[in-house]
């Protein structure tokens, strides 16, 4: 294979200032987009968004018309409960897509030794995580707040009226920032897995584990101590706690939505500042 | 300016990896000399600021190092000593998100990763995922990484490193061109003398963290002693009498010519001898040392010096 096919020549151009994570990001969503698992986990949530279309049509359709006698079935109504089902029904999505997705990003890096790949280019440390962080983000994001919106402006569409929703005027912004707290603490605990190891496979099944037996750990001193405060020590009950709160709805554990979110941040902290730690030390400083 | 270090020490745990360093290199290509552990990748990586120096300051391209690295990193093209890619990209688009990385728009990062590529010679394979690269085809698409940005300062660690006999030929031919005839300042560290010595207008001799020698390597080459290989007619033994006389050493080549190693007066003390001694001097050849005797025998005078 010959060598020399074009000689070098210099760059002229102007430079630009696009925040690097963005560029990132923009790489990693495009491989991530690649995988058929992520495609599958998408076309789910699609499936879910048009069955509530298809509640939006029936509940919007008019009285006289054939599939109004759907209209009589209880939960075929667009409102704070029925968004409140709709984000509870995709959660099992988002633990895919972190699974799937999300964990192997640091992991596989690790392995290839991209990390300092990146940190020899104009990125920061912080850079590298929100470069990491914002696909899993948006991929979260495509399954919560996205749709639930959508089916908002939908349902204002479809009713030419802004009525229904000066009834529950804090819908779109519980819907806001219940995916707020799902994202922000899914993608940092994510990430943190992620960067503790070199396989990728091996972080799905610790973020596997962590989802499957914190909460049993929780039950067990629940039932051990027979206080339910120690649920707040799972991260699902947290999440659904808080969204029970947001969406006004009954609370399913006794204890305090407060409490769930400082749980949560405080969750979200420590993954974060390991995170800071891990990608500084790993890969970088070695032997002399 | 390429880089300036003065007094540049850098400590893991215990292990001083660079003791008391001083060094600058202003353009033209450098190579780092030294065994492993000498110190060289330590080197590199505090002239990227991967690591903080324990004493000492570090200044690349004219500017120190502290604080916000990033302006001088878009300046500085880095090829790693490890096998390092970007997982599950091809070459094309690895090439092009490290352009992006260092600021080029993406239409022109895409367009210069297309050139780069041709130029190192993966032009074929440049939509092939990077994990099937063989270990020759990585290191290429290393250096068409940090090249992408077009550079000022080149930092190559150890280029040829698992490459066959022709592809390290052609890999030093393409760090050769853009030394000589491209402008563009680089640094190759490596363990391989011949490497160094074929590129590098400059080096600098690590040898367990300090550091033994620098300096142009013509100067160097020329400033140990001067060595001759003569070829007289006449009164040999009188000869080799005069020349050990006069503070210089002989021996006898396979091809029967006197090697003559002489202190700093060079010829003028092998004529002198031949004229004491009544010589005619048929032949007079200047003998260069090599790059790998020249680092021999610095190495051993720092080990001497050390016990």
């Amino acid at each position: 294979m010959p060598i020399h096919d074009v000689s070098y020549q210099r760059w002229q151009g102007r430079r630009t200032d696009v925040p690097p994570a963005f560029i990132m990001a923009m790489a990693q969503l495009r491989l991530a987009i690649r995988r058929r698992v992520v495609r599958i986990v998408l076309l789910l949530s699609g499936l879910f968004v048009v069955a509530f279309i298809g509640m939006l049509y029936v509940e919007t359709t008019p009285e006289d018309s054939a599939v109004a006698v759907l209209k009589q079935v209880p939960f075929i109504r667009l409102d704070s409960t029925s968004m409140l089902r709709f984000l509870t029904w995709q959660r099992m999505l988002h633990y895919v897509l972190c699974l799937a997705a999300g964990v192997g990003y640091i992991a596989r890096d690790r392995r290839a030794k991209a990390v300092q790949l990146y940190l020899a280019r104009p990125v920061r440390v912080q850079d590298y995580i929100l470069g990491k962080g914002l696909p899993l983000a948006v991929l979260l994001s495509v399954t919560t707040w996205v749709p639930a919106l959508i089916l908002i402006l939908l349902k204002c569409l479809a009713t030419a009226s802004l009525e229904w929703l000066t009834q529950e005027p804090w819908l779109p912004l519980s819907i806001l920032a219940y995916s707020a707290l799902l994202v922000v603490s899914l993608v940092s605990l994510t990430l943190a897995i992620s960067s503790l190891t070199t396989s990728p496979i091996m972080a799905a099944v610790m973020l596997a584990s962590f989802f499957l037996f914190v909460p049993l750990l929780a039950e067990l001193f629940r039932a051990l101590t027979r206080n339910d405060t120690w649920q707040v020590l799972s991260m699902q009950a947290s999440l659904e706690q808080l969204c029970h709160w947001l969406f006004d709805a009954r609370l399913p554990h006794d204890f305090s939505p407060w409490s769930a979110l400082f749980a949560l941040a405080l969750l979200t902290t420590v993954c974060l500042l390991f995170l800071m730690r891990r990608v500084r030390a790993v890969d970088i400083v070695g032997g002399g | 300016m390429g880089f300036h270090v003065e007094n540049l020490e850098i400590q893991y745990g215990r292990h001083k990896a660079l003791d008391d360093v001083t060094l600058r290199f202003e353009s033209g290509a450098l190579g780092l000399l030294g065994p492993n552990g000498a110190g060289k990748s330590s080197l590199l990586r505090a002239l990227l600021g991967f690591v903080r120096p324990t004493r000492g300051t570090v200044s690349v391209l004219g500017q120190r190092l502290a604080g916000d690295m990033r302006p001088l990193r878009r300046r500085i093209g880095y090829h790693p000593e490890d096998d390092v890619q970007f997982p599950g990209m091809n070459g094309l688009s690895a090439v092009a998100l490290c352009g992006e990385l260092s600021g080029l728009p993406r239409s022109d990062a895409l367009q210069r990763a297309h050139e780069i590529l041709y130029f190192v010679g993966l032009g074929e394979a440049r939509y092939r995922p990077a994990d099937s690269y063989s270990q020759g085809m990585r290191q290429r698409l290393k250096l068409a990484q940090a090249l992408v940005h077009d550079p000022e300062l080149l930092i190559l660690d150890e280029p040829t490193n698992g490459l066959d006999p022709r592809g390290r030929q052609e890999m030093l031919d393409l760090v050769r061109e853009l030394a000589h005839e491209k402008g563009i300042n680089l640094i190759l560290s490596s363990h391989l003398l011949p490497d160094v010595e074929r590129v590098c207008d400059q080096v600098a001799l690590l040898h367990r963290g300090t550091l033994v020698r620098s300096g142009h390597l013509d100067e160097l080459l020329r400033s140990r002693h001067l060595t001759f290989h003569v070829r007289v007619k006449g009164p040999l033994e009188a000869f080799e009498a005069a020349l050990l006389a006069d503070g210089a050493s002989c021996d006898h080549t396979p091809r029967g010519l006197l090697e003559v190693r002489t202190p700093a007066a060079g010829a003028q003390l092998v004529f002198d001898a031949a004229r004491q001694s009544a010589c005619q001097i048929r032949q007079i050849t200047p003998v260069r040392e090599s790059l790998t005797e020249m680092f021999a025998s610095s190495v051993t005078g720092g080990a001497h010096a050390d016990s």
